[in-house]
């Protein structure tokens, strides 16, 4: 048989295909079977196949045994890289054949696509401008759907409050119990986390465009870069990135990295991700203490997470992990795109209603308990008739609070509310919205019909939908809304803010912002917890858990401290 | 590949002055015969759905942050470097 078709695969490589040649050409069985060069080639690129075949032909092995000879022998020589010399001359020779024969009519140019990229992947430029566009997001979502926020506590705690007390008085159950558990149990509790509904689903949207855009596949190229400044394997921006949604799926994603010390070092560090059960705290506290600049403000505790993580990273990578350089990545970015607007609001949708569906089953039970442990007496009065302070949820919360005093919020509300964030984050806001217990002021509102109420939630949602549209100037320092630091007095947001100036000395913004650094890096929540336990073993579950509530005790009394002694807050 | 981050198709193609359209069937020899490490991003989706905890997690279906459009990702990491599972 006569090869038409002879590539050179350099001479290191051609005086090897000669070695086994010479081999194959003594074995008659396999020389009238099989092209000679061919042969040789498939064998040195482990052609898997043909080694079956040829050990049933006799002298097959021996071809065999010569070919695994020259692969030891160009192992030698070449190192790692021996098994792409004949790939590698392959495509050499197909390459300068198309440099050969093929000419573009018009000279190569960049894409769109290339353009961009050329800024948006650049060494420099691409972080601070990947964390500009995460700043909008947070200005778009936190600061434009803020009206919203309000516009939900407010229908939350007026007329679905009334509307319940008066379902439970139709079944001649007023005063009781009852009424506390639905009104202060159920409403407040589920209630106080659906106000962020409209948050949710302004931030949903905006990821959506990005995604769809086609950014976010560049964000991950952006952030693997900063991955491998902290010494850190490629792939562990993965379990990362997802620990922005939640930290329970990113622990369990940390076992698709090889070697323990990355699984443990990126697990120790993926719970400093803000998952997205912090955000409804922080948009809370925003609202609050800076109702100017919600978003920035937000924004500053995703950053502050990722500094964190960043320096303790630095840190663990020298001391207690020292892991080998991360091995390079090729990652291929897809075109750009103008977003779906149909896909980006079904995304949208589905997202904003799993939300409301696990809000009606883990929010809704940790409420119950809540209830249950401000219903049940300590030292005087009847069950669901005592002050929340005198109850077995004030008892253990006031315990504990005078430890978080130096931070600022050493008050038993706060600190009862950070105690039932172990079971989930969101449950804070919930928490904060019983024990404040702003829902009971609107139940006594007389003078309002069922349609009455209808139709005030009609005004005010389009009262909302006005003061939406007149926020968007707001990302580009437009103010046309009356003053936003303005809050309705009974409002969940007056009861905290003065909470927090009595615990803090009249020093409630600095408090604020100390508790909002506390909720960032104390230990996460139970589910968590347990991922780790399972991923990283039960020592370092409790070091994670120690390490990071002494550093967020630490930090928050920083936060406090510093902040008073210069002036501020 | 001595780079000191990620790199893009695009630029591999033009540094190494072959056809992007050579270049992907390339990768995808060599990541057949094992020869480099292409990332499956289903190990994400997979972890995702082992649980999660609270209101505001959407699932793998709603997650914005296991993003859809991940970039085709290959580790370059060539056989006897040692990678062996710890």
């Amino acid at each position: 048989m006569t090869d038409l078709l002879i590539i050179d695969y350099g001479p290191d490589v051609e005086t090897e295909i000669t070695a086994i040649e010479s081999v194959i050409e003594a074995q008659p069985a396999v020389l009238d079977r099989f092209p000679v060069r061919w042969v040789a080639l498939e064998l040195l690129e482990d052609g898997e196949d043909l080694r079956v075949r040829l050990t049933d032909l006799p002298g097959g092995e021996r071809v065999v045994a010569a070919a695994d000879e020259s692969q030891t022998r160009l192992q030698e020589k070449f190192g790692n890289t021996a098994p792409l010399l004949v790939p590698n001359g392959r495509y050499d020779w197909i390459n300068a054949l198309v440099r050969e024969s093929v000419s573009h009519a018009t000279a190569d140019r960049p894409s769109g696509s290339d353009r961009i990229d050329k800024l948006v992947t650049h060494r420099w430029l691409g972080l601070p401008i990947f964390l500009a566009s995460m700043w909008v997001v947070f200005k778009v979502t936190v600061d434009i759907s803020a009206v919203f926020l309000d516009w939900v506590d407010g229908v939350m705690g007026g007329p679905i409050a009334r509307w319940m007390a008066a379902l439970v008085r139709l079944f001649g159950l007023s005063n009781t119990w009852v009424e506390g558990l639905v009104v202060d149990g159920v409403v407040a509790g589920v209630g106080g986390i659906l106000v962020f509904i409209p948050v949710l689903m302004a931030l949903y949207l905006a990821l959506g465009l990005l995604e769809d855009s086609g950014y976010m596949a560049r964000a991950a190229f952006v952030m693997d870069r900063i991955m491998r400044r902290l010494g850190l394997q490629g792939k562990s921006f993965l379990p990362m990135l997802v620990g922005f949604g939640c930290t329970v799926p990113a622990m369990y994603a940390t076992r698709t990295l090889e070697r323990r010390r990355d699984r443990v070092l990126t697990g120790l560090l993926v719970p400093f991700m803000s998952c997205g059960a912090r955000l409804p705290v922080y948009v809370l506290m925003a609202a609050v203490f800076f109702p100017r600049s919600r978003g920035t403000a937000v924004f500053a505790m995703y950053i502050l997470g990722i500094v964190v993580a960043v320096v303790l990273g630095f840190v663990l990578n020298r001391t207690v992990f020292r892991t080998e350089a991360a091995t390079p990545l090729l990652m291929e970015l897809p075109p750009y795109r103008l977003p779906t607007l149909q896909a980006v609001w079904l995304q949208m949708w589905r997202r904003t209603s799993a939300f409301i569906r696990d809000a009606g089953t883990i929010i809704l039970g940790t409420s119950l308990v809540v209830w249950l442990l401000m219903a049940i007496p300590v030292g005087g009065g009847a069950f669901s008739n005592v002050e929340v302070d005198q109850s077995a949820f004030g008892a253990v919360s006031s315990a504990v609070a005078p430890a978080l005093a130096p931070a600022g919020f050493g008050s038993w509300e706060a600190t009862g509310a950070l105690i039932t964030g172990f079971v989930a984050k969101e449950v804070v806001v919930s928490s904060m919205s019983q024990v404040y217990g702003v829902a009971n002021d609107h139940t006594t509102v007389t003078g309002t019909t069922f349609f009455g109420d209808l139709a005030g939630i009609g005004r005010s949602f389009l009262e909302a939908s006005v003061d939406t549209l007149k926020a968007i100037p707001s990302i580009f320092g437009i103010d046309l809304l009356d003053d936003p630091g303005q809050v309705e007095q009974g409002s969940l947001l007056a009861a905290v803010r003065k909470g927090f100036e009595a615990s803090s000395g009249g020093h409630g913004p600095l408090a604020g912002l100390a508790f909002m650094v506390f909720v960032l890096l104390y230990t996460p929540c139970m589910a968590a917890v347990a991922a780790e336990r399972h991923e990283l073993g039960t020592g370092w579950m409790w070091t994670s858990i120690f390490g990071q509530t002494a550093l967020a005790w630490g930090a928050a009394v920083l936060v406090f401290q510093v902040g008073r002694l210069i002036g501020w807050g | 590949m001595e780079a000191e981050g990620p790199i893009s198709f695009d630029d591999l193609s033009t540094r190494l002055r072959i056809e992007r359209s050579a270049l992907q069937p390339m990768l995808d020899l060599l990541v057949r015969k094992g020869l480099l490490t292409e990332w499956t991003h289903a190990e994400s989706e997979v972890a995702c759905s082992s649980g999660a905890c609270g209101a505001s997690c959407s699932g793998i279906q709603g997650c914005p942050f296991v993003i859809r459009g991940m970039p085709r990702t290959v580790e370059i990491r060539l056989r006897g470097d040692s990678a062996e599972r710890s």
